[in-house]
């Protein structure tokens, strides 16, 4: 199939379209996004003026651990921002009008909610990890760039699946936007510290149920030379992602073949 | 007076109805507050304080700003102002024989206090429990951080005011309010750490604007950092503050009549 002309694309070029005819509204809204996203990194670096570093972990190496969360939530953002509100589809019944489009559901619901404005969250990010790459002496080399990418790639799919799956219990719970909120913040937030700092239970959950450790800390690890920086789990990022894709698209799946309207 | 209690009172039971919602604010709420807890038992490692701050005092100082910050999420006049000038219903709003701005902290109330009754105190209570947040160093103290807290509590519904009224000149707000709320408020609220643990100079800019005066100076007079004179003056300070952004609040919203054209209809 020619992506290009793919119905997704011709649906999702029509909304940033009609998002970019409010032309102010969208700078201003970017820019704002960035700088509210920048403050928890400024917070970060007034506490580590203070104390020094922590846990071990100084101040390139913080900034490290939340641009690599920064640049994959901002990367899931852009499409998964339609799903927050998927509930509503089935409350309303507005999902029967998507079912009975010539496009597959989820591609068709994601299509109305592109948001570029995340495009300056991920700039923001991709800024702070070249600076603080380089204050931590990280090299540039091939590998790993290649392992920032995966980790990013892996991570935008973490976040993104687990926005799905939340999504996807609406099948059966009917409201879970007040689940997404909790899972999308405080997912990320954990993200943005060291695994060390936390006890066993809460590093188990970042590890391996919400493996959004797997993004951050693990592959920072490694970049930056640290005891523990050759376990495997750096690389580990893409195979989650891969894994929790898989699952989410199940349930998903699921979720629609059991699905009965509310009728009007 | 007994029509800004009605809406009080009604607001407060509309409150009651959002359970998902208080669910979750509650949830949200206690994931940062036990990751905070941890991120600051990190920073201090060994050390015995910071910045004029024991250990018990920092961790007390931690819990308290997590839950003094809350307001921030449930009280929603911005949106409340925001709404009504998008559709137009501030027409009649404004048509209305009760003062829109006194009504508008009256409103405000209702969710303020269903957030102190069955979202803070259980906090502070389970916190307190589990040894990591300490009472306040005297009764004195005590009455003052909940004299501060109110006062915190009018300077946010004041700054909500402000930028929810904005929506008049501007047509859409959510840049804005993202900035102030999230970019700059939180950056010196103080609801990360104290502003004692800032350097001098951002200290200093935090010391000028109001939003410290929401969530620094109710936990630092519970954590006991500010005491005696100066905790009096810190409530001066927020005293004085609740009332510019009431008066900015007046005055904004006289130019914002004059400006005021109904289609009718």
């Amino acid at each position: 199939m020619n992506v290009a002309r793919s119905p997704y694309v011709a649906l999702a070029w029509a909304f940033i379209r009609s998002r970019a005819s409010y032309r102010a509204s969208f700078i201003a809204r970017s820019i704002a996004l960035a700088c509210a996203d920048l403050t928890s990194i400024l917070l970060i670096g007034i506490v580590i003026v203070r104390f020094g570093s922590l846990a071990g972990w100084g101040w390139p190496a913080l900034a490290l651990l939340y641009a690599l969360s920064q640049i994959s939530y901002a990367v899931a953002r852009c499409v998964s921002v339609p799903l927050d509100h998927f509930d509503e589809l089935i409350v309303s019944g507005d999902l029967d009008g998507v079912l009975t489009r010539p496009t597959r559901p989820l591609f068709h619901i994601l299509a109305g909610g592109v948001e570029l404005m995340n495009v300056g969250r991920i700039a923001v990010g991709i800024t702070v990890l070249v600076v603080a790459g380089r204050a931590a002496g990280v090299r540039a080399s091939a590998g790993n760039v290649a392992l920032v990418v995966a980790s990013v790639a892996g991570g935008a799919c973490i976040l993104f699946a687990m926005t799905w799956m939340v999504a996807s219990l609406s099948f059966w719970t009917t409201r879970t936007g007040k689940l997404q909120d909790i899972v999308q913040s405080s997912s990320r937030a954990f993200a943005e510290y060291p695994l060390v700092i936390y006890p066993a239970s809460i590093r188990f959950v970042l590890t391996w149920l919400v493996p959004v450790a797997l993004v951050t800390y693990f592959p920072a690890r490694r970049l930056l030379g640290l005891p523990g920086g050759d376990s495997p789990l750096a690389f580990a990022a893409l195979p989650a992602g891969a894994l929790l894709l898989g699952a989410a698209a199940l349930l998903w799946r699921r979720g629609l073949r059991r699905y009965q309207s509310t009728g009007s | 007076m007994s029509a800004y209690l009605t809406l009080a009172r009604k607001a407060f039971r509309r409150t009651l109805t959002y359970r998902a919602a208080f669910w979750t604010e509650l949830a949200i709420n206690l994931l940062f507050m036990v990751l905070y807890v941890y991120l600051w038992r990190a920073l201090l490692g060994d050390a015995d304080g910071a910045a004029g701050y024991d250990r018990a005092a920092i961790m007390s100082y931690v819990v308290v700003a997590q839950t003094v910050m809350t307001i921030q999420f449930t009280v929603r006049a911005t949106w409340e102002i925001e709404r009504k000038v998008r559709s137009g219903a501030i027409v009649m709003e404004l048509l209305r024989p009760i003062d829109f701005q006194a009504a508008t902290i009256a409103t405000a109330c209702g969710p303020g206090l269903h957030t102190f009754l069955f979202n803070m105190l259980p906090k502070l209570a389970l916190f307190g429990l589990a040894g990591v947040l300490s009472a306040p160093p005297s009764a004195p103290a005590a009455v003052l951080f909940v004299v501060a807290a109110l006062l915190g509590f009018l300077v946010q519904v004041g700054l909500e005011i402000l930028v929810g009224l904005s929506a008049f000149w501007l047509v859409e707000i959510r840049g804005l309010h993202m900035f102030i709320a999230w970019g700059f408020g939180a950056l010196f609220s103080g609801f990360f750490a104290p502003l004692e643990i800032y350097p001098d100079w951002l200290a200093s800019i935090g010391r000028v604007l109001p939003f410290q005066a929401v969530v620094y100076t109710p936990s630092a007079i519970w954590s006991g950092r500010l005491a005696g004179g100066d905790a009096l003056a810190a409530v001066a300070v927020q005293l004085a503050w609740a009332f510019i952004l009431v008066a900015a609040g007046r005055s904004m919203l006289a130019l914002a009549r004059r400006r005021l054209v109904s289609q009718g209809g």
